[in-house]
């Protein structure tokens, strides 16, 4: 059973004259520990399809399976549910909250699932310190780096028990090392076992994905296996 | 070393219970504190308007007085007229007999030079069972001796007296030793002497606690003019009061509640990203509002705290200005003290509503949507423009069948129509902003804005209206009310004429006893005339005056008097109400050329055979009396003119030629009816007196509040002209910075600092014309529903006021918001993420 199942996803914006297809047909699987980049031009539908994946929106026809529970099936409730317990999302321009501390950006998905505040906080602080931040768990979003946000944010996607993290463009707002830096954490995270898909413009990111997906126009035009990046060679047991 | 975590406690509620709860709670609240100067606007208004609603509820509550400052704390009150057979000591053993414990106030009249008004002297114990709460000592000491005598300050200032003084009082020397006051009617104008120290005392009262069996076989004594209880006004005071106070708090808190929306909705917008994040990673609906709606709570209870406080100190700083503007003192505590703790509240709960509505649109919102920051598209105004018909209408009906009296009906229509009006908002802005569709950039992007961001728009725009709305339903039901007064006989005079009445001499208005004393005394001889009549032009030129009316009344040379002997009698209209009983409808004037002239009724429009022309009333069983036998009462034949005025003081009622001829009478002036050209100012009606006074005539002027109500109705125009301009500033300043990004790029693409103030005034102005519009409109129409029954009472809008709110605002916030956007914005929206 597949982590994250597209079939025949098509999403529609608008009516008539101004109706605009982002997606047309996609179908798409991901499996447990495996990463895969979604790469294509501007408004070829690589946002788009991670937010229907992540149940932030939902498709105009097709269907999303996420562990064997089909996304059309769940409420609005019941989705958010999934969200906090089985989906970690990374944006592009980090999206903590500016009102909490680092280690609190992080657990709050736990807290908002009811999980007491000093367990959700240790969790948070477990989730950065493998990130190597757990010294600035304190620090608002404001007295970090842009790359430390980053990984805040990324902590924040893979704290407790989640087996889908999908991240769109988790580099665009950072520079090459901190980019690589934070596609190094999503591959580590990746192989232990969470299914991962990074929308990415940037190639060379890309190659750190098991599977690379080309989308145009809404469509997927090509699926390519590449190299699981240069850090696999020194790895004693690799994925694939 | 690992990054996941077994979840430690299962969650099987779906909100993620309190835990949940509590970590949106410590969110909302850190957000509170860092962000509060941009919540300072809604903040700012919760305080103020729980602080004016405390303020409120005690200007509410003790505004009126009560009725103890005629009974005490009796609740029953004899008032006697004394005449020459009276036996005022019999009355009083008669009313102990049937009461018990009685007290006694016996009175005289003290009459004031150059005026008609009179000083009441009174015998009253400031120890006395009953009428202690009518007495205070201010300074001094109470008169004790048989010369001593306490005045009120007015009495003190119209005489000239102050403490140590000596007075005059009716051919009596006396010392003034103490100024004392009603504190229940600082009004009441008196001269106080010890119990039984009035030589000649004209009449009495007598308050005592009487049950209505003891009040059923009660004797009035042979002169009463009136019993009166208390004790049932009581309850429907309170009632009335409660009332005022429900709809001030229900009026002022719809106006915070809108304001609030409109903050709130600027705070939800620059969260939106923020709150769709944490959508992003499953929070539900219910957690995403809950972090808005705990704002506004903290905004609430902040708010409704500070305001509580600083309300209560400014009452209690006011109390003593206050006490002078109601005309009675009161205890500074004597609150509705559940409406004072209700205000708070109220305010919470305002505050969380205010948060919660744009909390649901954003939790609503597509998570993909807030992420993005762009805001959701406005929901279609003709919902809400039918919404807001519906419930207009059915607040106009409510009003209607409210018949002025049924309270819930009426807070409910009230509610319902303000409510409805502001649902129309949106249409309105719509309308605007499509009918803008030609004009020039500027103007165009600030209207289209206006329509884009509907939800904070419309909302200002509904706190604007109701700043209207209120001040013209303020200044449209002054205006209603002058038409009210003007339309019954109960003013004496309209604001700019003066009656001056030769001394002696029977004025319309006059009471019986007096025109019973004035008879059979001798008409002033034509030197004496022509001396007065100097000194009445004298007295016109100084004011300015358009005209001089003479006055004179018919009188019947040769009439058997009252006193006995024959005469000149003054004759009088009176309505027989049984054998040889009348009551006494007032003193005809002469229908002279220049009478008749100065009310533009042609002499041939009186019908031949006329006796009397009078402008309007029940005309049966009217008699005139020419004389002191029963030979002299006779009936008129009565004409009905409408032309005529209606005040009591004025020729309402007067004589034929026809009826001065078939009874042989003659006329005798007794005063003029001057009319200036505007309304007589205070300063000129005491020069008036004292002038008159020098001459040995009285002067009458107008004492219905019809100045007054004209300067309600201008202050009100003026208050909510500057608390709608006041919000237009909020408003738009919100609505402006929100929209700092587009600034910039105008100003890239080359816009210079006129585009900037083009825009905000076209958006300030655009408020303002709609909220004008609107709020008069909602106005008119509730009173509409209001004066249904009566609803010629609006056919004489305040023309200058309304004026005044629906281009003098526009006008204002235009020049404002010009004036206002001469310098650029420093920075752009923040949002609260990183």
């Amino acid at each position: 059973m597949s982590t994250l199942a597209l079939n025949e996803v098509t999403k529609v914006y608008g009516s008539d004259a101004t109706e605009t297809h982002a997606l047309r047909g996609v179908s798409l699987r991901v499996e447990a520990g495996e990463l895969v980049a979604v790469m294509g031009p501007s408004g070829s539908g690589k946002s788009t399809l991670l937010t229907i994946a992540g149940s932030l929106e939902d498709p105009s026809s097709g269907e999303v399976v996420i562990d064997g529970t089909p996304l059309s099936a769940l409420s609005r409730n019941e989705r958010a549910r999934l969200r906090r317990r089985a989906i970690g999302y990374v944006f592009q321009d980090f999206n903590l909250l500016a009102g909490l501390t680092a280690g609190e950006n992080v657990a709050l998905p736990l807290e908002l699932d009811g999980v007491s505040a000093k367990v959700a906080r240790i969790a948070g602080i477990e989730a950065l310190e493998t990130l190597g931040l757990a010294e600035r768990a304190d620090r608002f979003p404001d007295e970090l780096s842009g790359g430390e946000r980053q990984r805040v944010a990324i902590a924040r996607a893979v704290v407790g028990d989640r087996r889908l993290l999908l991240a769109d463009e988790p580099s665009g707002a950072l520079d090459s090392a901190n980019g690589e830096a934070v596609m190094r954490m999503i591959r580590t995270i990746c192989q232990r076992g969470v299914a991962g898909v990074v929308v990415t413009h940037d190639a060379q990111l890309a190659s750190w994905a098991d599977r690379v997906v080309f989308l145009r126009d809404g469509r997927v035009v090509d699926q390519t296996t590449t190299p699981a990046g240069p850090e696999s060679l020194l790895e004693p047991d690799p994925v694939r | 070393m690992t990054t996941l975590v077994e979840r430690p406690t299962p969650v099987t509620a779906r909100s993620g219970g309190s835990d949940a709860r509590r970590a949106l709670i410590r969110w909302a609240w850190r957000l509170f504190r860092r962000e509060w100067r941009q919540q300072v606007l809604a903040l700012a208004l919760l305080l103020v308007a729980v602080a004016a609603t405390v303020v409120g509820l005690g200007v509410v509550t003790n505004v009126q007085s009560t009725d103890a400052a005629l009974f005490g704390t009796a609740n029953t009150r004899v008032d006697v007229s004394f005449s020459a057979n009276s036996r005022p000591n019999e009355d009083i053993a008669h009313a102990r007999q049937a009461f018990g414990t009685v007290d006694s106030i016996e009175h005289a009249t003290i009459p004031i030079p150059g005026s008609i008004n009179t000083v009441d002297l009174r015998d009253q114990s400031p120890n006395s069972t009953y009428a202690r709460p009518m007495l205070r000592l201010v300074n001094g000491e109470w008169p004790v001796g048989p010369n001593d005598v306490a005045v009120t300050s007015g009495v003190a200032t119209t005489f000239g007296l102050h403490v140590g003084s000596t007075w005059i009082v009716n051919g009596r020397t006396a010392h003034v030793v103490g100024t004392v006051e009603n504190p229940k009617n600082l009004q009441d104008d008196f001269a106080l002497v010890a119990p039984g120290q009035i030589a000649a005392p004209t009449g009495l009262t007598l308050l005592t606690n009487a049950s209505n069996s003891q009040l059923t076989g009660f004797r009035t004594p042979g002169d009463s003019v009136g019993i009166s209880t208390t004790g049932v006004s009581g309850p429907a005071q309170r009632r009335q009061q409660s009332l005022a106070v429900l709809l001030l708090a229900t009026i002022g808190l719809l106006f915070v509640g809108l304001l609030s929306v409109a903050g709130f909705t600027v705070m939800a917008q620059r969260r939106m990203r923020a709150l769709g994040m944490i959508g992003a990673i499953g929070a539900t609906d219910r957690q995403v509002r809950l972090v808005m709606v705990t704002n506004g709570a903290a905004v609430g209870v902040v708010g409704a705290l500070a305001g509580t406080v600083i309300g209560f100190g400014v009452w209690l700083a006011l109390v003593p200005a206050f006490e002078h503007v109601v005309g009675h003192r009161f205890d500074a505590f004597n609150l509705d003290w559940w409406a004072v703790g209700a205000a708070p509240v109220l305010a919470v709960v305002t505050a969380v509503l205010a948060a919660w509505w744009p909390a649901r649109a954003i939790a609503r919102m597509p998570i993909v949507t807030a992420l993005s920051g762009r805001p959701a598209r406005p929901r279609p105004a003709h919902r809400f423009a039918a919404l807001g018909s519906t419930l207009t209408t059915a607040g106009f009906v409510l009003l209607v069948i409210a018949h002025q009296r049924r309270t819930v009906l009426i807070v409910a229509g009230i509610v319902l129509t303000a409510v409805g009006m502001l649902l129309l908002a949106p249409l309105g802005i719509r309308a605007l902003a499509s009918m803008g569709r030609r004009s020039p950039i500027a103007i165009r992007l600030a209207l289209r804005d206006l329509a884009r961001y509907q939800a904070r728009s419309g909302a200002a725009l509904a706190a604007v209206s109701l700043a209207v709305g209120i001040a013209a339903t303020i200044a449209v039901s002054a205006s209603a009310q002058a038409a009210a007064d003007k339309s019954t006989t109960n003013g004496n005079l309209p604001p700019n004429q003066l009656a001056v009445w030769i001394a002696g001499a029977p004025g319309p208005n006059q009471a019986p006893d007096k025109i019973a004393q004035a008879q059979g005394r001798p008409a002033v001889t034509p030197a004496q005339l022509a001396t007065l009549q100097a000194s009445v032009d004298s007295l016109a030129g100084s004011l300015h005056t358009r005209s001089v009316l003479p006055l004179e009344v018919a009188s019947n040379p040769r009439a058997q008097l009252p006193s006995g002997g024959t005469g000149l009698f003054d004759i009088a209209l009176v309505k027989q109400v049984a054998t040889q009983s009348y009551s006494f409808l007032g003193v005809p004037i002469v229908a002279t050329p220049a009478l008749l002239n100065f009310y533009r009724i042609p002499s041939d429009a009186i019908r031949p055979g006329t006796d009397i022309l009078i402008t309007h009333g029940d005309l049966s069983n009217i008699r005139i009396i020419d004389g002191g036998a029963d030979r002299d009462v006779l009936t008129p034949a009565v004409q009905i003119d409408g032309r005529l005025p209606a005040y009591s003081s004025a020729p309402s009622i007067v004589i034929t030629p026809h009826l001065i001829t078939t009874r042989g009478l003659t006329a005798r002036p007794v005063g003029w009816l001057v009319q200036t050209a505007h309304p007589l100012t205070t300063a000129q009606i005491t020069t008036a007196r004292h002038a008159a006074a020098a001459i040995g005539m009285t002067i009458e002027t107008r004492t219905a509040s019809d100045h007054s109500l004209q300067n309600l109705r201008d202050y009100s125009t003026a208050a909510g002209l500057l608390v709608a301009l006041g919000v237009l500033a909020m408003t738009v300043g919100l609505i402006r910075s929100e929209t700092a990004n587009d600034l910039r790029t105008l100003s890239a693409t080359g816009a210079t600092s006129r585009t900037r103030r083009t825009l905000t005034s076209a958006t300030a102005g655009a408020l303002g014309l709609l909220g004008g519009l609107l709020g008069t409109l909602g106005a008119y129409l509730a009173l509409v529903a209001w004066h249904w029954h009566k609803v010629n009472y609006l056919a004489h809008p305040p023309y200058l006021d309304v004026a005044v709110l629906v281009v003098g605002l526009p006008a204002a916030a235009i020049v404002g918001g010009w004036l206002a956007a001469w310098r650029a914005p420093t920075g752009i929206a923040h949002r609260p993420m990183e």
